[in-house]
């Protein structure tokens, strides 16, 4: 897997905050739209601090499916 | 009764009551007079409960004199952040603006395990709007103002349980309620100077209460003392069918004499960085006073993102949860500026992030179990800074920008901690130092806080409020 670089980083931000923009671009002004870019820096920078952890197949989320019945 | 009630913790109150030395509704007078005038001095208050409060102090009054005494929590006054459900066209205005005119046809599960222990519920407290979900950045948001510091009119009471907090320092009832999902009690309580008590996830029901995290919210109590938080913890601890989470096994409060008991404390390594000087020094001089109390190790912890972990599931949450809330534009309504916003952003959040997060947060509760296993706690500051200005704005390890490795591990682990008092420094404001345990031992961090506060004065000591 190719290391993740700054620049890379940039690129993602700049993908996620068009993506949010063309979402909600419209109800918000300049000055808002930087605080959200400055919230997907943040963002991003968590998110690839997660990806550098390596974990085992076996390592499941810790929030388990429980199958359901109404009458147990 | 010759002894002022307002700064007498629930224990010396409950002694006086079952005496029948002080009643019930001279008691709940007491303190509505002090919420009505003093509250909105320190914006702490959003709604009086004045007639469900005479109702029921009349009501424990009768009891008690009939022989009929439940508890310790008998005709004591609380107050409730506002975030649980109450009946009886109570507003719940989960701090927002837009949602002021909101009430519940049933009382959360709390309020009516408050109510069943013969409590009297005196005030819907304020807090930060929507629990501080939105992303706020400093004290002014809520609708009813930034919360004010009792130590200090220029310094802010924290968050999000800003009322619970100033409330009980400032003496306006003997404890409250707040609501934790990453901070929200440890915060009011260590800048407001008392004691709070944030259980293990799962062991008070949150039926009824604001979802902000479905897997992060916990209920607990702030009080003078950290006794009095087992007090209250005991009442309103259990199984609820109504909320799936919680926990069915079964827990009531150790308040045994803790002298002569010896504990052996933790100290994550570097557990400082980040804090303020006078933060950190308060913590120096602590851990002389807990080398009284028993062993103190250090210990390592793995390199993790813990922060990250923790902060992406609260944000995936929080955006889950309110969905319908900021997609309708309706967080434009809301008091801080940079809660119009801020949600947006966590659509840049993907899915495989999340699961990783979720997957690692399976790895965090396996190591801070293990390490844990070794301790009756860990300790640390219970905040990183004294109260910040009431026009400042903060950092905050949930937006990234401040380390918060006891918090994120805390919460992310669902470990229950306690925050007391340990020092006044900058601007006449306290500091606090937190005892963090294994899952489900709130009796080892509560001992662990009685005895610190056996040997010290800290918690003794209130602010300058009205006429006291």
């Amino acid at each position: 897997m190719p290391a993740e670089s700054g620049q890379d980083a940039n690129a993602e931000v700049e993908r996620l905050f068009a993506l949010v923009r063309e979402r909600y671009g419209d109800r918000l002004t300049p000055a808002e739209l930087d605080g959200v870019r400055e919230s997907v820096e943040g963002i991003v920078q968590a998110a690839r601090a997660l990806r550098a952890e390596r974990l085992e197949m076996s390592d499941e989320p810790l929030q388990p499916f429980v199958p359901y019945r109404a009458d147990r | 009764m010759s002894e002022n009630p307002a700064f007498l913790p629930v224990r010396r109150l409950a002694l006086l009551v079952r005496s029948r030395t002080v009643s019930p509704v001279t008691l709940a007078e007491t303190f509505l007079e002090r919420l009505e005038t003093l509250g909105p001095k320190y914006n702490a208050v959003v709604t009086v409960t004045r007639e469900r409060a005479m109702e029921q102090a009349r009501r424990a009054e009768r009891e008690i004199a009939a022989g009929r005494y439940r508890g310790p929590l008998h005709g004591i006054p609380y107050g409730a952040k506002d975030l649980l459900a109450t009946s009886g066209g109570i507003p719940t205005t989960w701090g927002a603006a837009p949602l002021r005119e909101q009430r519940f046809d049933f009382d959360a599960t709390v309020i009516r395990k408050l109510e069943e222990a013969g409590a009297v519920l005196c005030a819907k407290l304020a807090m930060v709007e929507l629990a501080g979900g939105m992303g706020y950045r400093q004290p002014n948001a809520s609708f009813t103002g930034p919360g004010i510091n009792p130590w200090n009119p220029d310094a802010w009471s924290g968050g999000s349980s800003s009322g619970s907090g100033s409330a009980v320092a400032a003496g306006l009832v003997p404890f409250a309620i707040g609501s934790e999902t990453w901070g929200s009690i440890l915060s009011p309580a260590g800048f407001c100077g008392v004691a709070g008590l944030r259980p293990s996830y799962g062991r008070v029901s949150r039926r009824g209460a604001m979802a902000l995290c479905w897997t992060l919210d916990k209920l607990g109590p702030l009080c003078l003392t950290a006794d009095d938080c087992g007090l209250v913890l005991e009442a309103i601890a259990g199984a609820d069918p109504a909320d799936p989470t919680t926990s069915d096994r079964p827990w009531s409060y150790d308040g045994a004499d803790v002298a002569g008991r010896r504990f052996r404390f933790g100290v994550i390594k570097n557990v400082t960085t980040g804090c303020e000087e006078a933060v950190s020094a308060s913590f120096e001089r602590s851990l002389e006073t807990l080398r009284v109390l028993g062993g103190i190790e250090e210990v390592e912890l793995p390199e993790l993102p813990w922060e990250a972990i923790t902060r992406t599931i609260l944000h995936v949450e929080a955006a889950s949860a309110f969905e319908d809330f900021i997609e309708s534009g309706k967080i434009a309504g809301l008091t801080a500026p940079e809660d119009h916003y801020s949600p947006y952003a966590r659509d840049a959040i993907l899915a495989k992030d999340y699961v990783k997060a979720l997957r690692l947060r399976g790895v965090m509760v396996r190591e801070a179990d293990r390490v844990l296993s070794r301790f009756d706690a860990l300790v640390g500051p219970g905040r990183a800074t004294v109260a910040p200005g009431l026009d400042q704005e903060f950092r905050s390890a949930i937006r990234g920008g401040a380390p918060d490795l006891m918090g994120a591990i805390g919460n992310g682990a669902g470990l229950p901690a306690v925050c007391v008092p340990n020092g006044f420094v900058t601007r006449g404001l306290p500091t606090s130092l937190q005892f963090m345990g294994r899952v489900y031992e709130e009796n080892a961090v509560l001992a662990a806080a009685r005895a610190w506060q056996s040997l010290t004065d800290w918690h003794l000591r209130h602010p300058a409020v009205g006429n006291d």
